[in-house]
């Protein structure tokens, strides 16, 4: 009977040394998951949290933050003068900012002004590009360096993508803020994640092929980071033989054709959204040495071809490929 | 005689609770899904002090474990406490009434895969509104297996102890 | 004193675990093959449709704008029609990939292939 009253405190001792540590050493918790139709396309929140109403309520403050952002993008135009972007809300001049520095960063190629070229385009079916002469006007009024000079002319800021992506960091910023580390909020195939994997291991995501959006050419594991994808085959139009797409390179008002689609990845859901553009306008050799030389930036490039593909060191560990069928 | 078995019995829940609490915290594939270490205390209850008695630690392990873990209410607790109960009744049977004779080990089997059972039962049709069961509850009943084998090989050393223990009171 | 000997294996322990192991075996290669995805459509109004998606069907679904024409068939699912400007969503062709969709944003339609595809996301 003696080591019984022994075992009884010991126990005890047992039990509140398991309290402390779980107190600090939480468990992964339940998965909860979400999407709403917003911004054009479809957002996804997903997250590993305790507590029902405590997941359900930072979703829901998510949706509502990236709709609060949607709502002063009138499909993802602006018109603004340079001097007269003070005027605008936080958001606004924060992504027009996010806009500006984009633009230093991928040598001009992202390119916000280019506005009032886009919205001559048509993507529907059985569209055409437009004539030379209004393309030719439009292209009068591209260039953000043009916009600095005449601080007082409006002008039309196609900022559609980098504000998804804005809009995807400030609802990633509510999430941590509340307390959770591992969640995705992926707006249509721009995504922020935060933390890794509940179960501690990086985050998987998939990229799709090109050409064949049904299937997937590969996948990256990251952690902690932001993920956009820019392709040639989310917009586009066959006209008289030429496949016409919706990323334009601001120095011809015409599609680029050097890639099938970039994918990058940054610390945020702005930036790589606005340097996947960027990049796809570059091309795969230019592009490629403007993404290596940036710091935490990677980028996977597919070629025009859609046979090559090229990656920046710091992602080639990092990828896997996955057959095609 | 009496004092004595509260002592036990107290001995049994602590350590049922605390072994409880230390399961939620190793890393699990699944929500919910503990490995069923703790049971060790229910069976041994259940062997030295008869099914009353197990069935007082068992609640004691759940509520006070849960309450612990601060997840009272919560599905998991549902989960656990119907599974747990579900796996008592049915070992308080099979130790009574089989005919081809059972030790601890078997007993704690038939405990663990019962408890499994109910447990993605109750998942499957409440929670997760799914019938894809199968393979889910192949995988659990086979892990209920080899974790009753391991708990019903230490619960009958204790069993073993604390019965020689009690005959060489009595004698 | 018959019970001194719990540590014991008996026959009937034996014949326990293994009929279990059996059970479960069976249970779990048995029946490895999942019940079909389903295709889960869902319209502005949270108003949710569920399809096997081996059906064979053509349905239409309601939205903001007007009907939307969705064609279930040989485990893919499609657009076939909707009253959006663009069609986007019809552009997309066929999908048959678990966790994989298509969303008519215009009309407020959103159409998800049911089930995990071993990715965290897929972009874009």
């Amino acid at each position: 009977m003696k080591n019984l009253h022994f075992v009884l405190p010991v126990a005890i001792v047992v039990t509140l040394i398991s309290i402390a540590f779980l107190s600090k050493h939480r468990s992964q918790g339940e998965f909860y998951r979400d999407s709403c139709l917003i911004m054009d396309t479809v957002v996804d929140v997903n997250l590993w949290g305790k507590g029902d109403l405590d997941a359900r309520s930072a979703i829901d403050s998510a949706f509502v933050s990236i709709a609060k952002i949607d709502s002063l993008f009138k499909e993802g135009m602006v018109r603004v003068s340079w001097s007269g972007r003070e005027h605008h809300p936080i958001p606004t001049r924060e992504v027009l900012r996010l806009a500006d520095s984009l633009y230093r960063l991928t040598l001009g190629a992202f390119d916000p002004t280019i506005g009032s070229v886009s919205r001559l385009w048509d993507f529907s079916d059985g569209s055409q590009p437009p004539q030379p002469d209004s393309l030719k006007a439009g292209l009068r009024m591209v260039g953000l360096e043009k916009m600095k000079n005449v601080p007082g002319k409006d002008f039309i800021l196609d900022v559609g993508g980098i504000a998804k992506g804005y809009a995807i960091d400030v609802a990633a910023e509510v999430l941590r803020n509340r307390g959770f580390e591992s969640a995705i909020v992926n707006g249509g195939g721009d995504m922020r994640l935060l933390g890794k994997r509940p179960d501690g291991k990086p985050w998987r995501i998939a990229i799709r092929d090109p050409r064949h959006p049904g299937n997937l050419i590969g996948y990256i594991d990251v952690e902690d980071c932001a993920v956009a994808t820019s392709g040639d085959y989310e917009r586009f139009f066959f006209y008289e033989g030429g496949r016409y797409h919706h990323i334009l390179d601001p120095k011809t008002g015409m599609p680029a054709v050097q890639c099938q689609s970039v994918t990058v990845v940054a610390p945020t859901a702005c930036i790589a959204d606005g340097l996947a553009t960027g990049l796809f306008v570059l091309g795969p050799r230019k592009g490629f040495d403007v993404a290596k030389s940036l710091e935490n930036v990677e980028a996977i490039f597919i070629y025009a071809d859609g046979d090559s593909i090229r990656l920046t060191p710091g992602i080639q560990n990092r990828f896997g490929e996955l057959a095609s069928n | 005689m009496k004092g004595r078995t509260l002592a036990k019995m107290g001995m049994l829940a602590g350590g049922a609770v605390a072994l409880y609490v230390f399961e939620a915290m190793l890393p699990s594939p699944v929500p919910w899904a503990r490995i069923g270490l703790s049971n060790i205390f229910v069976i041994v209850a259940l062997f030295v002090f008869g099914l009353r008695y197990a069935l007082v630690v068992n609640l004691v392990r759940v509520l006070a474990g849960n309450l612990l873990l601060g997840i009272l209410l919560s599905p998991g607790f549902l989960l656990s406490l119907t599974g747990s109960f579900v796996a008592i009744g049915i070992m308080g049977l099979m130790r009574l009434t089989l005919v081809p004779p059972l030790s601890v080990i078997g007993v704690s089997c038939l405990g663990a895969v019962s408890n499994n059972v109910t447990q993605v039962c109750i998942f499957a049709f409440l929670l997760a509104r799914s019938l894809l069961v199968g393979p889910m509850l192949g995988t659990f009943i086979l892990l209920g297996v080899g974790v009753g084998v391991v708990t019903g090989f230490v619960s009958a050393r204790i069993v073993d102890k604390l019965q020689l223990e009690r005959q060489s009171l009595l004698g | 004193m018959e019970n001194l000997q719990a540590t014991k294996l008996t026959l009937g322990d034996l014949i326990v675990i293994f009929a279990l192991i059996g059970i479960g075996l069976n249970l779990l290669m048995g029946r490895t093959q999942a019940s079909p995805a389903q295709v889960i459509i869902t319209s502005t109004d949270r108003q949710i449709t569920r399809i096997d998606i081996t059906e064979e069907r053509i349905i239409e679904v309601e939205g903001k704008l007007g009907k939307s024409v969705i064609e279930v068939a040989d485990g893919k699912v499609r657009f076939v029609n909707s009253p959006c400007p663009h069609h986007l969503c019809m552009k997309r062709g066929w999908i048959d990939m678990p966790g994989d969709w298509i969303a008519c944003v215009p009309n407020g339609i959103l159409v998800r292939i049911s089930g995990e595809s071993g990715f965290d996301a897929v972009t874009p």
